[in-house]
């Protein structure tokens, strides 16, 4: 085939957290300023030729509906080719995908991708009440991102015997995880015992088991591979993605303890990667609550069906681990600014790829990274991207 | 020569109770949930009579009292719930304590002179929290051929301008001495009674709704069995009609219906075995508060034309099967292509409403508007088909994976003033203590 082989080679973002002092424009304009300040080369602005802009929330309202303009103007790049991507909670990473096959199909060779969002222009309660709005008004009635994600956990935990305490260990990681990287939301230290003694949100889930709402942005800079070496000596490849739908409300869905949309997407990005999951050498995976981590393990290949719980309890997620999970601190510890989460996600695979990572730089093996989003607002579809240190 | 007909009668009948008591200083009544109200009590007693005659009903007589909705679609939401064709006519009487005799004799009417086919009374209380109680009662009425059934032989009223209580447009609202109106009510009763003959020998039983005057209580022959419905609004005429069939067993009796402005009294006999006839009583309730059904306005208001598209699937639980594979597809109105063989041909599928808890999550951090605790239910149907709904009736105490559950029809929000409908999983309700006559 005559597509392009794409590479990464810029990446930069905001923390994730409260930024009661920026809007949505300025975080995106720093995302985009880290991003093409971190090439190692350089990078004109003059260079690029596309924009892909991941948001989600803007549609509920604000200053105004964004658009590809509103990043156009925001990056001072009027005039530049723009397009908003909104795809759920795996806006950003479509984002990067849908960007990845402009620059593949040669329509573009330098784009950039920006996922930012302003969940805290509002009170939690009001933002939880518009989501309690959205959607259809009976099957989606009531609908809060708990609910979306709750039913097959509690499903999970009888069928499979998963415990609230190894729930609880997924927090408990992703907060040390976070502790070491000064772009998270949450810094602290928690123990199984505060999660447990946390309030309850919606069964199974306490508030330690749920991410926070972030404001944030995160921007990568993706190239034809032929280019990349103009501008670092360091690119990382997008080596495989994959995107799948899956049943849309609960009564159509044959799974439910896991996604299959995941599987499938995890299957896809595997097949265009040439990988097995065996070969991963750390994941950044939507854990917005505990016990989407764990169903995640399952279906993005890691265990076995039903052995998630049992994965958590092994340490081999850890940093330390034989397959290290959300280096980052997760959508758990970092934050979860819906268009920017896979972005974000992105950024970090680059840097633990180009063992930039610090403090929290995990073991490379295979030199492979993958990241992983599940969502939409009934939960339907998931994307799954796998990034190579090696062309 | 008049030409004689023969008298259509009452074939099927069933009620229904809200499972909740409210007292108020020394007064219980029956109360509903929260989410329940007078149409979905209406559609609660009409599923559980005669569910094999839906085919066959050609009007639905509609009364109902303390309705949430006092003008619009009120009957077409019940008949759609009903499952009863489009076609079948439906009329609506709001408030009025003998509206459902009326309805019921207008009814047998209408049959008996061939003028309709089997007509569905359904009359619906939904009680005022303290001195009306909450109750729903259907009656189905057939022509001949018939094995048997309640007949009304006579019937009688009297009226005369008496304010009891009463409401006005402008909000101004009263209710008359009880002294006074027991008073008033003497002279009627005790005419109709004389009228229909009470002292009568054989007479098997005298049932009463909306109270009988204290002179006339001490006039009655002291052989004659009385039973009294209590303060159930518009369902006493049914009720009052159901408990004297019951007491006099095969026996004529009498039913008397009061109001302050008019007063019936009506004969009838139960021809044929009375097995069928149900409870008019409310059975086991609990003596708590009706749970809150707090609610914000929905995502789309049921006035929108997305409710009027979506109406058969959300009030009947109606879902799509493919004409081809046999998938079904829920909500039918989204899913136009199969996801099982790209077929776009379907025919209508009645989804189980019987089932068990797949998975749960009980919701304690909700939206704005809602209550502070919210269940939200996966059941496994007894088809094979999944419905997520919210619960009702059920807490988080009660719930948990493998729970038997129904699905019954729920008010979601009335927030802006207009009810919503949807079904909601409920505890499994007592079996329906209602058939039909043998036929």
């Amino acid at each position: 085939m005559a597509w392009n082989r794409v590479a990464i080679v810029g990446a930069g973002m905001t923390s994730f957290g409260e930024h009661f002092d920026r809007g949505l424009e300025q975080l995106a304009a720093a995302a985009f300023l880290g991003a093409v300040g971190s090439v190692d080369k350089g990078l004109d602005r003059e260079q690029l030729d596309g924009g892909f802009f991941a948001n989600v929330v803007g549609s509920l309202g604000g200053n105004e509906i964004p658009s590809g303009a509103t990043l156009a103007n925001a990056i001072g790049l009027p005039g530049l080719a723009i397009s908003r991507v909104e795809n759920g909670c795996p806006s950003g990473s479509d984002a990067v995908r849908i960007g990845a096959m402009a620059v593949a199909s040669g329509l573009h060779d330098v784009v950039v991708v920006i996922g930012a969002e302003k969940l805290r222009e509002r009170s939690t309660k009001d933002s939880l009440l518009e989501s309690g709005r959205m959607g259809h008004p009976i099957l989606s009635y009531a609908s809060t991102a708990a609910t979306i994600f709750a039913p097959q956990a509690m499903r999970h935990m009888y069928e499979f015997g998963t415990t609230r305490q190894q729930m609880a260990q997924v927090a408990v990681k992703n907060w040390a995880n976070g502790a070491l990287n000064p772009d998270a939301q949450r810094r602290g230290t928690i123990t199984v015992d505060d999660v447990l003694a946390s309030p309850l949100v919606s069964s199974p889930f306490n508030i330690l088991d749920c991410c926070p709402q972030s404001d944030g942005a995160a921007a990568v800079v993706l190239c034809r591979s032929d280019l990349a070496r103009q501008f670092t000596d360091k690119p990382v490849y997008i080596a495989g993605v994959g995107l799948a739908t899956e049943p849309l409300y609960y009564g159509e869905k044959q799974v439910m303890t896991g996604w299959a949309a995941t599987a499938t997407a995890s299957r896809r990005a595997y097949a265009m990667a040439g990988a097995s999951p065996s070969d991963i050498d750390v994941a950044e995976v939507h854990d917005c609550f505990t016990g989407t981590e764990i169903m995640n393990y399952e279906d993005l290949g890691f265990c076995e069906k039903g052995a998630g719980g049992k994965l958590i309890e092994s340490g081999e997620t850890t940093l330390e681990g034989r397959i290290p999970v959300n280096p980052s601190g997760g959508l758990l510890a970092k934050g979860h600014p819906i268009g920017a989460t896979g972005v974000a996600q992105i950024v970090e695979l680059y840097r633990q790829l180009r063992g930039e990572a610090g403090n929290r730089q995990v073991r490379l093996r295979s030199g492979l990274g993958l990241q992983h989003n599940v969502g939409g607002y009934s939960v339907g579809l998931s994307v799954v991207t796998v990034l190579s240190r090696d062309e | 020569m008049p030409q004689q007909h023969e008298a259509a009668v009452v074939t099927a009948a069933a009620t229904y109770f809200p499972s909740f008591t409210r007292t108020t200083g020394r007064r219980t009544v029956t109360a509903c949930n929260g989410d329940e109200d007078a149409i979905t009590l209406a559609v609660s007693a009409g599923l559980r009579c005669a569910p094999a005659a839906a085919g066959r009903i050609e009007q639905l007589f509609v009364v109902l009292g303390h309705s949430p909705l006092r003008s619009g679609p009120v009957a077409e939401i019940i008949r759609e719930a009903l499952c009863l064709p489009a076609e079948v006519a439906c009329t609506t009487v709001l408030d009025d304590d003998l509206g459902a005799m009326n309805v019921l004799l207008n009814a047998i009417d209408q049959v008996t002179l061939g003028r309709s086919g089997p007509v569905l009374v359904v009359a619906a209380e939904g009680g005022d929290g303290h001195s009306v109680g909450a109750s729903a009662v259907a009656l189905l009425v057939t022509g001949a051929p018939v094995n048997g059934g309640i007949a009304i032989t006579e019937s009688r009223s009297e009226g005369a301008v008496v304010y009891g209580s009463w409401s006005g447009d402008n909000g101004a609202s009263g209710r008359a001495d009880p002294r006074f109106l027991d008073a008033s009510l003497t002279g009627p009763v005790r005419r109709l009674l004389d009228f229909l003959d009470a002292r009568a020998a054989g007479l098997g039983a005298l049932a009463v709704s909306g109270g009988l005057p204290a002179e006339v209580r001490g006039d009655l022959p002291a052989q004659l069995p009385t039973t009294e419905v209590g303060d159930c609004g518009v369902t006493g005429p049914l009720l009052a009609l159901l408990a004297g069939a019951r007491l006099a067993a095969n026996r004529p009796f009498l039913c008397l219906s009061t109001s302050p402005a008019r007063s019936s009294l009506i004969r009838a006999s139960v021809t044929g075995n009375a097995d069928w006839l149900p409870e008019t009583t409310a059975p086991e309730t609990v003596p708590r508060a009706p749970e809150q059904a707090a609610a914000p306005a929905l995502s789309l208001p049921p006035s929108s034309p997305f409710f009027a598209r979506s109406a058969r699937e959300l009030l009947r639980l109606e879902a799509g099967k493919c004409d081809a594979c046999g998938h079904i597809a829920f909500p039918p109105a989204q899913r136009p292509i199969c996801a099982a063989c790209g077929g776009s041909s379907w025919n209508a599928y009645q989804m189980s409403r019987v089932g068990a808890v797949y998975t749960f999550t009980v919701n304690r951090f909700l939206p704005a508007g809602f209550g502070d605790q919210l269940v939200m239910i996966l059941g496994e149907m007894t088809d094979g088909t999944r419905y997520w709904a919210p619960a009702s009736g059920i807490t988080g105490d009660d719930v948990s994976i493998g729970l038997p559950v129904e699905l019954h029809l729920r008010r979601y929000t009335q927030t802006s003033g207009i009810p919503a409908y949807a079904m909601k999983f409920t505890p499994p309700l007592r079996p329906a203590a209602a058939s039909e006559t043998n036929r």
